[in-house]
């Protein structure tokens, strides 16, 4: 077995490299880019095939020590399992389709590409790795080329955005890598108190720490899992700490958008999942209300905002607040059915939860491709501008139907099959009280119609020259072609991906479940 | 292949196929923890006897709409092909929904029938009024299905944990969706979708707007499929709404008051397709009606009173009406179609009159739907919408609520019969008010042959469905899961009366009456053209004309609610979202900022003041240490 998933983190990371020493000549660039965007693509697809469906373990697992200090032993540690599977694929489809997206990119193309295929490396790591030091280096590894994406290639509040961005989130991932540290230190003293657990001194790994981290003292478990879950959730992000997330999409160039909406915030919630709930369960559990209660006000909150918006990317970005809510509120709902005394929890909210991103984020990616190309060809966004576009972009629109259709959970595609399953767990934690969040399937489909009544249908716009405007180009819909044909092949057998994340969940969790927390 | 099997129905004497269950599926989700069973998710066909009305006569009435159509959109030119395709998808979404045997899949093509009567409503999306009337349909239907969604959510968790036909319906888990005792709220929020997606009040007005779609999308949207999903959608769930019966009234309730409620509109409207459009609300009522009234009277005798006559009419004669009112709507529809493709698209029934002569075709077929509509014998809507009263009258012996809903009833089968001849005689007699220019010819063959065709269906179908084999026979409430065996000593047949049944009847002939009485007070007005000036001056009729031709307000109170709920409040959170919690945020980098600037004013560079503090710090530490034991902390 080849080292798969090191490949598929390295090949981006020589391309980044080619990229920065090559000149800026964009029929170049962009070749190169494709091509090493497009190995992982093949690696990834090679890792669907070569998955074992019936296996939950971790797979294609590769160990490397780092740092072998006896205080401060570190260790590159990969693998993939159910929890990954979809995060990895998704990865490296949007990289190589933002690539193809950016074709005709105008200014340096070089540094452009180069960026993009920085944030792949990082994304991919922090999907795969089972190291906490690691997970924070990659963690960090995305904030600097998309800092720079949304400085250099964005719209023109572009500064303020991109400074937002980088000083909100790198502030809330200091906070994690304290509690990183945290969980570190207090793994080593209940090792030095417990010897006949035969564990070692020290360790960063995930599986180690996690053997023990869910007995810590109560106290501390809640501080540190508020801790990480702030880190966490001003990444995906939840209400109150979102509004970076909304300027960040609207100014990034549509590429650096598409991955930060389809990849970045997944890193958030895929961190709740991977990290902080296994982690310190009885944190999670008594700030439970807490979660559930943001999850809901983000859920609302977010589609409200959104209706409100007339710039439709701005739109678009309030509303993967409201959709990211939904894994708050699948992942609340399985918390809620922790027991502590008893170790029980029913982990199927984890799983929707991950299905959930998988879904958004190939969803999402969608939308944003087609807000890029009406900015592209109608040189605006603001849908009071844009009028009757149907006409003149039938592709276009067709597509951007698509795109919204499955946003706001039309069956038959991916998405309604995540948001019925969120409902699923919801009621099965919180009973009637679904009637709350289902609100948001109506405030949904009003501000996607309503964007499409304004932009799409209606008479032509005295405000566009439309003998400028014609249709998109290949390298425009043959993306968002390949997703929306991912996106119905996962709306018709979702159960293909679903399966996998579901049993791989109880085995990432099975350090706590069936045992007494404190 | 549907018509196949409708011949099947029609000679099978029903004992052919029901209940014969294809029991196909392929796995869609398993929603359950490892280890343990939870809810899964399959998709499948399931066909008895309603499948296969309900397939026959989607497909066969399609099928005319859509030959129809060839003629009627040939002006349209490339844009055809986007307009069959969408055409065949919602009729195809509208064959699943039928064919599920699944709620979950049902409400996956519940909502695909929704895009599709979203896609052609819209279908001239350059028009401002069409886009809207798109959003609205697809928004206020949305509305409804947030509520079937959570029904089956809920569904998902009592009971048995299932949502497949064959074993929600099943007596175990009947008793244990009894037990949970959230049936009733179960069973409402369905038929929430329902009302939804059959225009019922007050989620009507959607249907209305919907007419800003070709005319043949009309015919489909109101005959053939979409707002036959709903009354399908109860009728298949009718097990549930048996165990229910506050739920059973409230669709009684609900259908008889629309029933009511849309007739009136529809005698304040000039606009021809507008009428038709109340219309069906109003005839989609009945159904509900008859069907809420069936479940009532089941719920409350239970199966030890199993001799009650009325215990399969209710069910039975609300899908009857189904088919009758599918065929003859869509008769409406499409004479209604052929007329204003005569008349260069003019709507407005003001501006017609003594059509008669020029659109011979048109006009006679369009009387017989109109006959059917209103319930004059012998025409296909007699016989049903008579059954549907005579269901609801059934119920009076069980709750007083139901003399109600049967007045509901009578009253509305009155103004049926009275605003669809109004209709016709303002259309096609009278003197002519056609505007000049305006060269009125007769549709082609290809247009009028569907029309001739259904208009012999809505006459032969009463007939044929009661004297061969019995409608009832075939599409009857089984209560197999109350005594363990279809009980054959109740035979449906002949709860469903039958032609002679009917003629025996006292109530029949209150009806006949009623309805004769509307068709007369049309005549007397509207082919004797008499003027109502002198009437409607009065300040009384002419106010409740007003409210009646806008609709009760209702779109306003609509578009009030929408911009208050949608708008204003998205306004407010959106300028909280800016200055509140952004501003907040800012506010904390401005804070930093600030202090900064401050710091950064003692970085002064001079080497004396650097050691002046440096001395200031030394000694306060000393100070600290020398009194640190002091102070014994």
């Amino acid at each position: 077995m080849f080292p798969l998933i090191s490949l598929m983190i390295l090949v981006p990371f020589i391309g980044f490299a080619l990229l920065l020493v090559l000149p800026a000549r964009l029929e170049m660039n962009r070749l190169v880019g494709a091509l090493f965007s497009g190995i992982p693509l093949v690696l990834g697809v090679y890792m669907l095939l070569a998955f074992n469906y019936g296996n939950p373990q971790m797979q294609m697992t590769e160990q490397y020590t780092w740092i072998s200090t006896a205080y401060f032993p570190i260790t590159y540690s990969v693998g993939v399992d159910g929890i990954a599977l979809p995060m990895v694929f998704l990865s490296v489809l949007l990289s190589f389709l933002v690539v193809i997206f950016s074709w005709d990119v105008k200014a340096r193309s070089n540094q452009y590409f180069s960026m993009i295929l920085l944030t792949e490396v990082g994304v991919i790591g922090v999907f795969t790795v089972t190291n906490y030091f690691i997970f924070y280096l990659f963690w960090e590894a995305v904030l600097i080329p998309m800092f720079f994406i949304i400085l250099v290639w964005g719209s023109p509040r572009r500064v303020y955005s991109a400074t937002k961005f980088f000083i909100y989130t790198h502030a809330s991932s200091l906070v994690m890598l304290l509690s990183f540290f945290a969980l570190y230190f207090q793994y080593h003293s209940y090792v030095v108190a417990h010897p006949s657990l035969n564990l070692p001194a020290f360790s960063f790994s995930m599986s180690v720490i996690n053997q023990v981290s869910p007995l810590f003292p109560q106290f501390f478990q809640i501080i540190v899992f508020v801790g990480l879950f702030f880190g966490f959730i001003v990444k995906m992000p939840v209400f109150p700490f979102h509004t970076w997330l909304p300027d960040a999409h609207t100014d990034a160039p549509t590429g650096g958008s598409v991955l930060l909406a389809g990849l970045l915030i997944k890193m958030g919630s895929f961190g709740i999942i991977r990290i902080a709930i296994p982690a310190l369960p009885a944190g999670a559990k008594m700030i439970e209300d807490w979660i559930v209660v943001l999850a809901v006000i983000s859920i609302l909150y977010g589609a409200w905002v959104s209706l409100a918006q007339k710039d439709i990317k701005r739109m678009i970005a309030n509303s993967s607040i409201s959709h990211m809510g939904l894994v708050l509120l699948a992942i609340a709902a399985s918390v809620f059915t922790l027991n502590l005394s008893t170790g029980r929890m029913n982990t199927l909210g984890i799983a929707v939860a991950d299905f959930q991103m998988f879904a958004h984020g190939l969803i999402t990616a969608v939308l944003f491709m087609s807000a890029g190309v009406i900015q592209h060809h109608a040189g605006t966004r603001e849908m009071d501008r844009l009028s009757g576009l149907g006409r003149h972009m039938p592709m276009l629109s067709t597509f951007m139907l698509a795109g919204f259709l499955a946003s706001l959970g039309l069956p038959g595609m991916v998405g309604f099959v995540a948001e019925f399953s969120v409902f699923y767990v919801t009621y099965l934690s919180f009973n009637v009280y679904l009637l709350i969040p289902i609100l948001t399937v109506v405030i949904t489909v009003g501000y996607y119609l309503w964007a499409l009544q304004r932009t799409i249908y209606g008479p032509e716009s005295d405000k566009l020259d439309f003998s400028t405007i014609h249709d998109s180009n290949w390298y425009e819909i043959v993306p968002m072609g390949i997703l929306v044909i991912i996106i119905i092949i996962f709306g018709i057998v979702p159960w293909v991906i679903f399966n996998p994340i579901n049993s791989a969940v109880p085995l990432w969790y099975h350090y706590f479940l069936g045992r007494a927390i404190p | 292949m549907s018509l196949l099997i409708l011949y099947f129905e029609f000679t099978g004497n029903g004992a052919g196929i029901y209940p014969a269950a294809f029991q196909q599926h392929i796995a869609f989700l398993n929603l359950s923890q490892p280890g343990s069973t939870g809810a899964v998710l399959n998709l499948g066909i399931y066909v008895d006897w309603l499948t296969v009305v309900m397939v026959a006569v989607v497909s066969s009435v399609s099928l005319l709409i859509v030959i129809y159509s060839v003629g009627y959109m040939h002006e349209e030119g490339r844009r055809r092909k986007r307009f069959f395709g969408v055409l065949s998808m919602f009729v195809g979404s509208m064959l699943g929904l039928v064919l599920a045997n699944n709620l979950l899949e049902l409400y996956l093509f519940w909502e695909l029938v929704g895009l599709g009567s979203y896609l052609l409503i819209g279908f001239w999306y350059e028009k401002p009024s069409a886009a809207r009337a798109a959003k609205k349909a697809f928004v206020v239907t949305r509305f409804g299905d947030m509520f079937l969604l959570f029904g089956i959510v809920l569904l998902l968790n009592i009971g048995q944990h299932t949502l497949s036909y064959s074993q929600l319906f099943s007596p175990g888990s009947i008793s244990a969706l009894n037990g949970s005792g959230l049936l009733t709220i179960a069973t409402l929020a369905l038929f929430g979708g329902a009302m939804g997606k059959s225009a019922q009040f007050p989620l009507h007005d959607w249907l209305v707007d919907a007419m800003e779609g070709p005319t043949p999308v009309s015919a489909m949207i109101h005959g053939a499929t979409m707002v036959n999903a709903g009354v399908y959608l109860v009728a298949r769930i009718y097990p549930l709404f048996t165990q229910t019966p506050a739920s059973a009234l409230f669709v009684s309730f609900i259908g008889a008051f629309t029933a009511l409620f849309a007739a009136t509109m529809a005698l304040a409207t000039y606009d021809i397709k507008r009428v038709l459009a109340f219309s069906t609300i109003s005839q989609l009522g009945y159904m509900f009606m008859a069907l809420g009234a069936g479940a009532y009277i089941l719920s409350s005798t239970g199966p030890a009173t199993l001799g009650s006559p009325n215990y399969s009419l209710g069910y039975s004669a609300g899908m009857f009406h189904l088919v009758n009112q599918a065929i003859f709507k869509a008769l409406l529809f499409l004479a209604a179609g052929s007329v204003m493709h005569a008349m260069g698209g003019i709507q407005d029934m003001r501006q017609m009159g003594a059509l008669r002569s020029k659109l011979r075709i048109t006009s006679v077929t369009m009387l017989f739907g109109s006959l059917s509509l209103a319930g004059i014998i012998p025409f296909s809507g007699f016989f049903s919408k008579d059954a549907t009263l005579e269901a609801a009258f059934g119920g009076i012996s069980y709750s007083w609520v139901f003399a109600l809903i049967w007045l509901f009833g009578i009253a509305a089968a009155f103004l049926t019969a009275l605003y669809i001849f109004r209709l016709w005689f303002m259309t096609f007699t009278g003197s002519s008010r056609v505007p000049e220019g305006v060269h009125v010819h007769e549709s082609p063959a290809v247009m009028t042959g569907p029309l001739v065709i259904l208009a012999i269906l809505s006459l032969v179908v009463g007939f044929s469905v009661l004297g061969v084999a019995g409608f009832g026979m075939a599409v009857h409430y089984p209560i197999t899961f109350a005594s363990g065996v279809l009980t054959s000593a109740a035979t449906p047949y002949t709860q469903f009366g039958g032609v002679l049944g009917l003629l025996a009847d006292p109530l029949t002939y209150l009806s006949l009456a009623l309805a004769f009485g509307g068709a007369f007070v049309a005549y007397s007005v509207w082919y004797r053209e008499r003027s109502m000036e002198a009437f409607m001056s009065k300040p009384v009729p002419r106010r409740i004309f007003h409210i009646l031709s806008e609709r009760y307000y209702f779109p306003q109170a609509y578009d009030r609610i929408g911009m208050w709920f949608g708008y204003g409040i998205s306004r407010g959170l959106d300028y909280f979202d800016r200055k509140g919690v952004d501003g907040l945020i800012n506010g904390v980098g401005a804070f930093f900022m600030g202090i900064s600037q401050r710091i950064r004013k003692s970085e002064t560079g001079f080497v004396q003041s650097y050691v002046s503090v440096i001395v200031v710090a030394v000694i306060i530490i000393v100070a600290l240490l020398l009194f640190y034991p002091v102070l014994g902390v």
